[in-house]
């Protein structure tokens, strides 16, 4: 997982948790740990968190600027995915809800309730947090071309020259 | 107006695949036509004043720097570079 440094800032990508509940998910039928439940609200106060101090310790030229970009696009692109394998996720739960409702199991009907809940909870965090960590990556560019020599390319008015000066 | 590629920038597009040189080079000629036409879809970039993003795919966008002007006050850009920018539609 790509959270070696970004971790220093309170931004993991929630992989290994979001694994644990789907495969407990998938049964549908196990109780789910109170921390699990609250993982994903915590999760997010703590990235949105880290997202704020990384971009302060990058103004304060105090952040490795290539690394945390790096990293926070593999996390972003990570995230993405799990979106993806969440929303298959709930939309299972949503048919085994509907086959518990048939059977009239009412304890079964709430255990499947909770994990729809939880995997809605994790996909709203994750909506939020995609594209404040997608904004945070292009500030980070920013602040590290502020610091960066350009080069002593000329300037050009005319894009096919431009285009010729690129790729000679 | 007058564009400058970074070091950065050319290193990129020269490492880049002849596609996505395609899709940069399509770009930077809608760019310098002008950069405020619609389809370059030219956006700040909040909190950073002077600089812009340009899109070059739903997935992809430039970014841009605007500085002194030169001494003909003609603006001038800075080309930083580009990278993965997912446009969101939830």
């Amino acid at each position: 997982m790509p959270t070696l440094y970004l971790e220093q800032f309170g931004i993991s990508s929630p992989a290994a948790v979001l694994v644990h509940e789907q495969e407990e998910s998938r049964q549908w039928e196990i109780e789910q740990p109170a921390e699990i439940q609250s993982m994903p609200q915590q999760w997010f106060r703590e990235a949105m968190g880290g997202v704020r101090k990384l971009l302060s310790d990058a103004d304060a030229g105090a952040a490795d600027l290539d690394k945390a970009i790096a990293e926070l696009e593999a996390v972003e692109t990570e995230i993405r995915r799990l979106y993806t394998e969440t929303m298959g996720v709930k939309r299972e739960g949503e048919i085994v809800r509907a086959k518990v409702v048939r059977q009239q199991d009412r304890e079964a009907v709430q255990r499947v309730n909770r994990n729809i809940n939880l995997a809605q909870q994790w996909l709203d965090a994750a909506k939020a947090v995609i594209p404040a960590l997608r904004d945070a990556r292009w500030q980070l560019m920013a602040i590290r071309a502020e610091s960066e020599d350009p080069g002593d390319a000329p300037a050009f008015d005319n894009a096919d020259d431009l285009i010729s000066y690129l790729v000679s | 107006m007058l564009f400058k590629p970074t070091r950065r920038f050319r290193e990129q597009v020269l490492a880049d695949s002849k596609t996505s040189q395609k899709r940069i080079f399509r770009t930077l000629k809608k760019l310098v036509r002008d950069p405020w036409a619609p389809g370059v879809n030219l956006e700040p970039i909040t909190g950073r004043k002077g600089f812009w993003t340009a899109r070059v795919t739903l997935g992809c966008r430039l970014l841009l720097r605007e500085v002194e002007p030169d001494e003909k006050k003609q603006r001038v850009f800075h080309i930083i570079g580009y990278g993965t920018h997912e446009e969101i539609y939830w």
